[in-house]
């Protein structure tokens, strides 16, 4: 049995200028063990699919399909079955551990905190399992004194790991566990993830924008674009050989690490991210394709086999040339690029300069 | 071992900063000192003149007068003199009361004590559950009727909610009778060391300690709300919510004890500017506090006096100021060490 199963999930989040779609139609696997790269622009719904699996959504929050954590469905979940559930079967890495820890209580307390939730221990039992904690992710035990203010950034994310790990989940699941950390931090902390989940055996669901990131520790990898995932396979054919031209240009970029605007637009495709609330016809990723044709826009998109085990949501990929997405060259990038591509000039294939690489 | 590690050294950066926080208010008091006495200086009237108005009192008299008040020597010597009587605890001799002010607000201070102590007490405690319950059910009927409620009150000038109460409650409205005595703190022929004495106390102390706490209590609602709203946003709550806890120990634990900081110092800060109402709601119902022995000393005027219950008030709003500071840093590690 699958330790993760969702299927076709759908999440609104409930907002005064309109109800937001942010995953529509999501389904995933995660066998125990396994690691799974979930990758996507920003907005396009990764931290959502992270939250429906614990059912952490705000008030209001329509949801549909199932999310099955070892056989059971999280969203109908009793709340005293779910509350049971929450860090005992999956425990989240959450984006930003500067925000994620309580900045007036020591470490040491928020993680004995989950450990007294799930587990009838002694107040001392409990401390040493802290600092055992503490130092399994590489930091001095006698860290569980600080607050988390007196910690750097890459060291309150290894206690958000520790923490993630007080209870034993057989699924971890790390969302954008390296963003905001400075280069070198961040192999660190991806390193600790990686022999942690060795150790321990087990899954990961790492969630990033950086594909490349993924691409060495995972063995599959999902690309997520408008709440619908439009590639996953293999990782390293995802990788270097894209399927879908979304996922090309993810994998061409290398974001710039810390640049807002590098995240928001990381591969020199024109146009914005789409609103969730007001998504292109047909495939919602044909404005800012370079390879769309004049079906694009009227042509309801799904995952097609695309050959290695990977499935892709392109015309192409149906239409048996998922080789046609990897031939032209991407939009061009940067200032020059038009913010909102009209409609004429997205009905066809487009040229333009080689994509700019690295920091610039 | 561990925790003993970082505690050596946290006090001594905790300990600098008290000391510039003692430094500081102790500045404060001094320079309230100066320039209570400059004050009080260059207020217009003769207080010995003042004092004998509308009597036939020959002017050798006078004179005699003005020394016995100290006011015919040279200013810096006046000064020397005040510094030195008032740090001894010697505010002078009331015109109005001719005994020592000392003396005069010892005996009014606790009626002040009483009233504020309690009214803050029940404003507080009440307004911060309003607060809290109207940002966890936020927009519940709750939230909106006491939100309306707290907003009406909080624009509404307290001495005019004490005239209101003082009318339906002591007065009485059309043929209903008043519930509760207009003015005083007990009746002329009470026992007050009896139990219907201290009845008799709380029947008076009843309307002021109302209006006061009604004043109150929509204030700290309202900065309890937004403080716990603000809170609410926070990802920690989600971190605090994934590892199962149930949500009221997520607000009881984490968001409640985070958003009391900032409502905290407000509190404290209030505790001295509470004074100043206590002025007013005092002198509306006649309570025999330091308000209105201010508002009898302002009236004479009786400048020892008023420059006693000044330097009272003035060093109850430092020292408020002083314990809200060093109970913020108390409670705030980021505060402390930083
Ligand atoms: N509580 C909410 N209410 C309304 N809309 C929301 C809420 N949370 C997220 N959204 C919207 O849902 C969409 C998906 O958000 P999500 O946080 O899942 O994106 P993401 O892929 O994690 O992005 P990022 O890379 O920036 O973290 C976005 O358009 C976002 O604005
Ligand atoms: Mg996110």
């Amino acid at each position: 049995m699958a330790l993760l199963a969702v299927n076709d999930l759908t999440v609104i989040y409930p907002a005064r200028a309109g109800a937001v779609p942010a995953v529509r139609g999501v389904d995933l696997t995660l066998e125990p063990g396994e690691t799974l790269g979930l990758a996507g622009g920003s907005g396009c719904g990764k931290s959502t699919m992270a939250a429906a699996v614990l059912r952490l959504l705000p008030p209001g929050t329509r949801t549909s399909g199932t999310v099955l954590l070892e056989g059971e469905d999280v969203l109908t979940m009793r709340p005293g079955r779910l509350r049971a559930v929450r860090w005992t079967e999956a425990a989240v890495v959450f984006q930003g551990a500067m925000h994620a820890l309580n900045p007036v209580r020591r470490v040491g307390d928020q993680i004995a905190e989950a450990i007294h939730l799930h587990d009838k221990v002694s107040d001392k039992r409990a401390a040493t399992r802290v600092g055992e904690l503490l130092e399994q992710v590489g930091l001095p035990a006698r860290r569980a004194s600080s607050y988390p203010h007196e910690l750097s950034g890459g060291q309150r994310q290894r206690v958000m790991i520790a923490m993630a790990l007080a209870c034993s989940p057989r699924l971890l699941i790390a969302d954008e566990p390296t963003t905001a950390l400075d280069v070198m931090v961040q192999a660190q902390v991806l390193t600790l993830l990686e022999e942690l989940r060795r150790e321990l055996g087990l899954a990961l669901l790492l969630i990033t924008h950086d594909l490349s990131v993924l691409a060495s520790t995972c063995e599959r990898i999902a690309v997520m674009y408008a709440g619908r995932i439009v590639e996953e396979g293999p990782a390293a054919k995802v990788f270097e050989a894209p399927a879908h031209p979304y996922t090309r240009a993810l994998a061409e970029a290398f974001p710039t690490i810390g640049d807002r605007a590098s995240r928001r637009n990381p591969h020199g495709l024109g146009g914005d991210p789409p609103d969730p609330r007001d998504l292109p016809s047909g495939c919602p990723f044909h404005p800012r394709c370079p390879v769309s044709i004049a079906v694009c826009p009227t042509l309801e998109v799904e995952l097609w086999p695309a050959g290695d085990g990977r499935r892709a949501a392109c015309v192409h990929v149906r239409d048996g040339h998922p080789e046609l997405v990897r031939q032209v060259p991407p939009h061009p990038v940067g200032e020059d690029a038009p913010a909102h591509p009209g409609p004429e000039g997205s009905g066809e294939p487009r040229g333009g300069a080689p994509v700019r690489r690295g920091m610039s | 071992m561990a925790a003993t590690s970082t505690r050596t050294f946290r006090p001594s950066a905790g300990q600098r900063r008290l000391g510039a926080k003692l430094i500081g208010a102790a500045l404060s008091l001094a320079f309230v000192l100066v320039f209570n006495f400059f004050l009080f200086r260059v207020l217009p009237g003769d207080p010995a003149k003042n004092l004998t108005r509308n009597r036939l009192v020959p002017a050798e008299q006078v004179e005699v007068l003005r020394e016995s008040f100290g006011l015919g020597k040279p200013l810096p010597q006046q000064f020397a003199q005040y510094v030195r009587d008032t740090l001894s605890g010697d505010l002078g001799i009331s015109y109005k009361f001719r005994r020592p002010v000392s003396e005069v607000i010892a005996e009014r201070i606790w009626p002040t004590v009483l009233l504020l102590g309690l009214s803050t007490l029940l404003s507080t405690a009440i307004g911060l559950w309003i607060g809290i319950r109207g940002a966890w059910r936020r927009n519940s009927v709750f939230d909106r009727v006491s939100l309306g409620a707290s907003l009406a009150l909080y624009a509404m000038p307290e001495f005019w909610l004490g005239i209101m109460l003082l009318i339906a409650f002591g007065v009485g409205v059309g043929p209903l009778p008043g519930l509760f005595p207009t003015g005083g703190l007990s009746s002329p022929d009470t026992e007050l060391a009896s139990l219907a004495g201290v009845a008799d106390v709380a029947r008076h102390l009843f309307l002021p300690c109302l209006t006061l706490t009604l004043a109150y209590i929509a204030e700290y609602a309202l900065v309890m709300r937004s403080s716990l709203l603000d809170e609410l946003t926070e990802d920690y709550l989600t971190t605090a919510r994934a590892k199962g806890l149930r949500d009221a120990l997520v607000l009881r634990r984490h968001a409640v004890p985070n958003a009391l900081l900032p409502t905290t110092t407000l509190i404290f800060l209030n505790l001295g500017f509470i004074v100043s109402g206590a002025i007013t709601i005092e002198t509306v119902y006649s309570w025999p506090g330091l308000g209105l022995l201010s508002y009898e000393a302002l009236r004479t005027p009786d400048y020892p006096l008023l420059q006693g219950v000044f330097l009272l008030f003035s060093a109850a709003v430092i020292i408020a100021n002083l314990i809200a500071d060093l109970l913020y840093a108390y409670l705030d590690p980021r505060v402390r060490t930083g």
